[in-house]
């Protein structure tokens, strides 16, 4: 429900990401830091936690209750700790249709697509704790629009809504009328009519309830999910991801000694059609001292077709400081779809850097992916 | 208000009277908020009509048709389509009476792709002052 909630990333991505992350460590890099995307949670990546379970509050309360529960009402710096949440998504929006949300303003984009993420590791020894901490922020400029497809799939959807409503209220209506007959037979004042819509509201929800335990209405509701589900709801077209975030330590994890560690801003672009997508993406991961700081400039293109998809990427590395330099990486991807979740996947390429053991890219293998989309880029 | 859920969808059902004068014209709008999908369909006087998908200023007794003492079932089903949000709403309002009022509801759905169903019942009563 949270539009913090990265789509999973198809597994064969992972293998054509894995010596880069290999490589990433070694230059002081988080491991998801080299993902040629912007992070859904970058405040996750700069603390190079991968998360079991996150927070995800839908609502203003459950928000606060989420952070008072975390931090023992506001007293201690929790150990393990992840929380993602979109202020947008958190409000009620009443007066808001579906076509409201087709194509998007830049003040609308922001207001929609800003989540925030904050995490707490522990990143020391059980001798030496030491409490990592990090926040970030992400939002998109631009985020394209709802497809043709789609819209037309929930003009569909909302037309076998209303039907699936008339066949039912057929029904009931005829019972409801009888109801409320009984209800107000014995009314006599305005008051005691009002009264009486409580005892009526009970009689129609009986009236539901055991048309339903029988079959005779909702029984249409897995099916109008089905249609739902087949709804795509990535957008399409030009969209710029900004994302930031900076990690800190606290040694004992006393909050009051808490250092800054690292930060890091990416800037991503794409250009999405269902076939075809563009990526490009900069990044910059500053350090405190203790490492190099590095700047990766790279782009993407992805072809897919329903059994196929080739992609090829390349990025462009600057690491800071005396022991720095320039390295690129640049990588071929060829996916066939064997069965629906099952894809072989052929990687080949060079990673950064080339004396480096493991920098050739040559491997063939078979993953499995549950995601109804294989690649999907931008925000949402 | 009652807020209930029956075989997996979540059903809203409430009643409520809106006074009209002799010879009012009353119209109904049903809008579906919180960005989800939805469809109305509504039963007077033993008539049904389907929204397209649901209604705007549309309205229920045309033709100089009494309205006082009839009754309006309204029934919009929302289901959710957006993975930010698991809210959905409805606000129904109804023109042309002694006064237009808006009547907003919502609720959240337990899962994506989930079914709130919105039972709500007008009793339109005469107000001659």
């Amino acid at each position: 429900v949270n539009p913090a909630v990265p789509r999973p990333l198809p597994l064969a991505l992972c293998l054509l990401l894995g010596p880069v992350a290999t490589l990433g460590a070694q230059s002081g890099t988080p491991a998801d830091y080299n993902a040629l995307r912007t992070p859904a949670s970058p405040a996750f990546v700069l603390l190079g936690v991968e998360p079991s379970s996150v927070e995800r509050p839908n609502t203003p309360a459950d928000f606060a209750a989420s952070i008072l529960s975390a931090t023992s009402n506001l007293s201690s710096l929790p150990k393990d700790f992840a929380l993602e949440t979109s202020p947008f998504w958190l409000l009620r929006h009443a007066r808001n249709s579906w076509q409201d949300d087709v194509r998007r303003n830049l003040v609308q984009s922001v207001a929609r697509t800003f989540t925030l993420s904050v995490a707490t590791s522990e990143l020391g020894t059980a001798d030496q704790p030491v409490r990592g901490l990090a926040a970030s922020g992400r939002f998109s400029l631009l985020s394209g629009r709802l497809p043709d497809s789609s819209i037309r799939a929930i003009r569909e959807l909302e037309q076998a809504l209303a039907s699936s409503a008339e066949k039912e209220l057929r029904i009931l209506a005829p019972l409801f009328d009888d109801a409320l007959t009984r209800a107000m037979a014995s009314a006599t004042t305005q008051e005691d009519s009002l009264a009486r819509l409580a005892l009526y509201d009970e009689m129609k929800l009986s009236i539901i309830a055991e048309l339903s335990r029988t079959g005779v209405i909702g029984s249409d509701s897995a099916e109008l999910r089905r249609k739902a589900e087949r709804i795509a709801t990535a957008r399409t077209g030009v969209m710029v991801d900004v994302a930031g975030g900076a990690a800190w330590r606290a040694p004992s994890a006393v909050i009051d000694s808490a250092d800054f560690d690292r930060w890091g801003v990416w800037l991503n672009a794409s250009y999405t059609t269902p076939d075809v997508s563009f990526i490009a993406l900069a990044r910059y991961l500053g350090f405190d001292g203790t490492s190099h700081d590095a700047f990766d400039v790279g782009g993407k293109f992805v072809y897919t077709r329903d059994r196929y998809a080739v992609s090829a990427e390349y990025v462009g590395r600057h690491i800071k400081g005396d022991q720095g330099g320039d390295q690129w990486r640049l990588a071929g991807v060829l996916d066939y779809r064997v069965t629906s979740t099952l894809w072989l996947t052929g990687t080949f390429g060079r990673s950064f850097d080339d004396q480096a053991r493991g920098s050739l890219l040559a491997q063939l293998g078979l993953s499995l992916n549950l995601s109804r989309e294989r690649y999907t880029f931008g925000g949402e | 208000m009652i807020t209930k859920e029956i075989d997996g969808n979540i059903f809203v059902i409430d009643s409520a009277f809106y006074p009209v004068k002799p010879g009012s014209q009353v119209s109904l709008t049903v809008q579906v908020g919180d960005f989800q999908a939805g469809g109305t369909s509504y039963s007077w006087q033993g008539k049904q009509e389907l929204g397209r998908p649901n209604f705007q200023d549309h309205v229920v007794n045309g033709g100089g048709a009494k309205i006082a003492g009839t009754i309006l079932h309204c029934m919009t089903k929302v289901l959710d389509i957006r993975p930010d949000t698991n809210q959905t709403s409805v606000t129904f309002t109804l023109k042309g009476g002694v006064q237009d009022r808006s009547f907003p509801y919502g609720v959240q759905v337990a899962s994506d792709h989930g079914v709130a169903v919105y039972q709500i019942t007008f009793i339109f009563v005469e107000q001659t002052q």
